[in-house]
């Protein structure tokens, strides 16, 4: 039995060694025929074509899953019936890093939702499918969108690596009901009211004028008050960091002084939870995204009438954090036309209004907004609002994710007192100076 | 014809012979190697083959995983230097200290406490070692809610006997002794474990001698159970020191590295560098420095705890 055994595994690995440097076999007399030759018999062979190219699409999260649970990917099909689309779910954090691995190892989607910072990384590492092309063919003029919805995506080199998706922005959320018993009849304009309200509102034990946020969330929080207050992360041809100017040094001190007037907690201990601070009356105003309406409405339905949003308070500027996230193609796809259609597709007006209407992301397209089923929408029509007034964010730099990480630990060291902003900002800029050379 | 049938049957048999030379030439030879041969071309293709290639990609500065230009030890230079990495790797010291402490402190008391009569004894060994088998994702998620200064469970429990809210993730002070907490809290019963089966091992006739000789239960404990079980203590304490110096999924989950660098880890920079920035050159570096320090501090470990002069 063991020697049979032996001759077994033995016979087994000979062969699969034998049978991997065995050459492949030589081609016949048909394979080595020019094309020329073969291209009569091809043409009798070929039959009509009954095999369906498969659009590969990637998508994040709930992304993903609101879109195949729509009637979006059917719509599609039956608009193109030479396409099935495939989407694929996959979280946020493992998208970026699976689309970074297809570079190398092959794999990729037809095309793939992004963030918007991904793509100057992208970029550099030669991985995206230009897409100017694209858009000249399809006629698609910036005014169409809202505002630098496709420029955002064209990095230094000049080329555009991107197509706009869905527009973020941010507006402010406030407790009606807390700002009423406060003696406000309306939310806070600029900075000046929002230092005000915000001590109004804080008792110091069980409510708070402004909510904490957390890692990026707290990046986004001080992207919008930089911005306020005229600055940037960066210079204009993104090369150097710019948080040691006058603006930069301004928003960080902005930024501690409403932890240190205690409207933002700073007692570490008394941070909670955005989103749970915010329903149970802890936060009276929290700046947030779109998400929010979905999860007041799913998850406080108790505080209907009790909330509202506004515009976020400006300073010098009215620009807040915000910008396009974007559908991207890799320049291994191999399906590209497939990718071009996908996107051509869902930057028709009404079905940006039909994504709009059913999961609550704000389109990128302006004539999305007067489709009838977002047009009476008042949270559509304030994203929009907020969208014309101006945003920006961090894009188009190597390391967008790092910078960002950076950042916001610059930002806990001066809520805790670790730094004094000047220090702080000296610090971060030697570092993101470092990986915007791509050190 | 009786000739050429005797030949015909010569040949046959030489020919078997040769076979069966041949069967035990190859089960000799190849036998062994066939076996592990699967093994091996797994482990070369996703161990062997990856940390060598890091090693020399920790040369080169990168573009993914493509060799651009060789820049010797450019790389290991800036890390030495690097503020950052200093502060992941004195982190990751502290948290592995605190961890490896807490395990064995928990595990070994716990354990000398089941070892005794104890009615229900085998439900509490079940219910201890629950934890270790919680998958980490989970267990991460679990405590990042147990965690939260107003809602949590821990911060309730602690109202019960008069401490005020710990901000346990949210404070650069916090974040670490949150952490070595919840690997005390998901170890220890694998220590107990270990401990509980190093303890039938030791024979009776030595605390019976000991008691003749008058040792208390605390000189039994110091002179008798201690040094026996160091067998068993140098186990976890490696085990334990591997894992917790890989310390990434709890700041990769729950805090991102922060507050302010307070939770940042080496393995964690070693993803930041890889996946985040793309600068793998850089990030097989610091993989190749964590490799050097783990590999010595385990060869010191093991020279500590000398087990044959013990014995």
């Amino acid at each position: 039995m063991n020697k049979l055994f032996a001759l077994f595994l033995t016979g087994s690995l000979l062969l699969g060694i034998v049978a991997g440097c065995t050459p492949a076999p030589a081609p016949t007399e048909a394979e080595l025929a020019p094309a020329e030759e073969m291209e009569e018999p091809m043409e009798e062979a070929e039959e009509p074509m009954t095999e369906k190219s498969k659009v590969v699409v990637w998508m994040a999260g709930d992304d993903a899953r609101f879109m195949m649970e729509s009637d979006i990917p059917a719509m599609f099909e039956e608009a193109n019936p030479d396409y099935e689309v495939e989407i694929v779910q996959l979280p946020w954090d493992a998208l970026h890093d699976k689309i970074v691995a297809s570079f190398t190892g092959g794999e990729s989607p037809s095309v793939s939702q992004g963030a918007d910072h991904w793509v100057g990384e992208f970029a550099i590492l030669g991985g995206l499918e230009p897409l100017d092309d694209f858009k000249s063919e399809m006629g698609y003029q910036d005014d169409d969108f809202l505002p630098n919805a496709w420029e955002h995506f064209r990095y230094a080199d000049g080329v555009l690596y991107a197509a706009p998706f869905i527009w973020e922005s941010r507006l402010l959320f406030y407790r009606t009901d807390l700002l009423e018993e406060a003696g406000f009849e309306g939310p806070p304009t600029n900075f000046e009211e929002m230092v005000e309200f915000g001590k109004a509102l804080t008792n110091g034990e069980d409510q708070f004028g402004v909510a904490h946020q957390e890692s990026w969330l707290d990046f986004h929080f001080f992207s919008w008050l930089l911005y306020a207050v005229g600055g940037d992360f960066v210079n204009e041809d993104f090369s150097e960091c710019t948080l040691t100017n006058e603006a930069g040094i301004e928003a960080i001190t902005f930024y501690k002084q409403l932890y240190d007037e205690n409207i933002i907690p700073k007692d570490p201990a008394q941070r909670v939870e955005t989103f749970k601070g915010f329903k149970e009356g802890y936060y009276a105003m929290a700046e947030s995204g779109a998400w929010w309406f979905g999860l007041l409405g799913s998850q406080a339905p108790e505080l209907e009438g009790k909330w509202d949003v506004a515009l976020l308070p400006e300073d010098v500027t009215t620009i807040t954090y915000g910008h396009p996230n974007p559908w991207v193609v890799p320049a291994s796809s191999e399906n590209k036309e497939g990718a071009k259609a996908w996107m051509a597709f869902m930057l028709q007006p009404e079905i940006a209004a039909e994504w709009a209407d059913f999961y609550g992301q704000t389109p990128a397209i302006k004539a999305a907004f007067d489709d009838p089923k977002i047009s009476d929408s008042p949270e559509q029509q304030a994203m929009l609002e907020s969208a014309l007034r101006g945003v920006n964010s961090l894009h188009n730099v190597p390391a967008a994710e790092t910078i960002t990480e950076v950042v916001w630990n610059m930002l806990a060291e001066v809520r805790d007192d670790i730094k004094e902003p000047e220090a702080a900002a000296e610090d971060t800029c030697q570092q993101m100076n470092d990986l915007l050379a791509n050190k | 014809m009786a000739i050429r049938g005797l030949d015909h049957s010569k040949r046959f048999n030489n020919i078997a012979v040769q076979l069966r030379d041949i069967f035990i030439w190859i089960k000799k030879n190849y036998f062994i190697p066939a076996t592990l041969a699967p093994a091996l071309i797994i482990l070369f293709a996703y161990v062997y083959y990856p940390a060598i290639y890091s090693l020399f990609l920790s040369f080169y500065k990168t573009r993914l995983i493509t060799r651009e230009e060789f820049i010797g030890f450019e790389h290991y230079i800036d890390i030495v230097f690097d503020p950052i990495f200093r502060r992941a790797l004195f982190n990751t010291t502290i948290y592995s200290i605190g961890a490896i402490v807490g395990t064995v402190v928990c595990g070994l008391g716990l354990a000398l406490i089941l070892d005794s009569p104890l009615r229900g004894k085998d439900i509490f060994r079940g219910v201890f070692f629950i934890p270790y088998i919680i998958p980490f994702a989970a267990h991460t998620l679990l405590w990042y809610w147990l965690f939260d200064p107003r809602y949590g469970l821990v911060n309730f429990l602690l109202g019960f006997i008069g401490i005020d809210p710990v901000p346990w993730l949210t404070s650069s002070h916090w974040v670490l002794p949150a952490f070595i907490l919840m690997d005390i809290w998901k170890r220890f019963g694998f220590a107990m474990v270990l401990f509980l089966a190093g303890l039938q091992t030791i024979p009776d006739d030595l605390y019976d001698a000991a008691t003749v000789d008058g040792a208390g239960e605390l000189n039994k404990l110091r002179f008798i159970t201690l040094p026996l079980l160091t067998p068993v203590t140098l186990f976890i304490v490696i085990i334990s020191f591997l894992h917790t110096f890989q310390l990434f999924i709890e700041p990769f989950v729950m805090t991102k590295g922060g507050p302010a660098y307070a939770s940042i880890s080496i393995v964690y920079i070693i993803y930041q560098e890889g996946f985040r920035t793309l600068n793998i050159g850089h990030s097989s570096a610091i993989a190749v420095i964590l490799f050097i320090v783990i590999f010595v501090l385990t060869i010191a470990l093991v020279r500590r705890f000398d087990i044959e002069q013990i014995y």
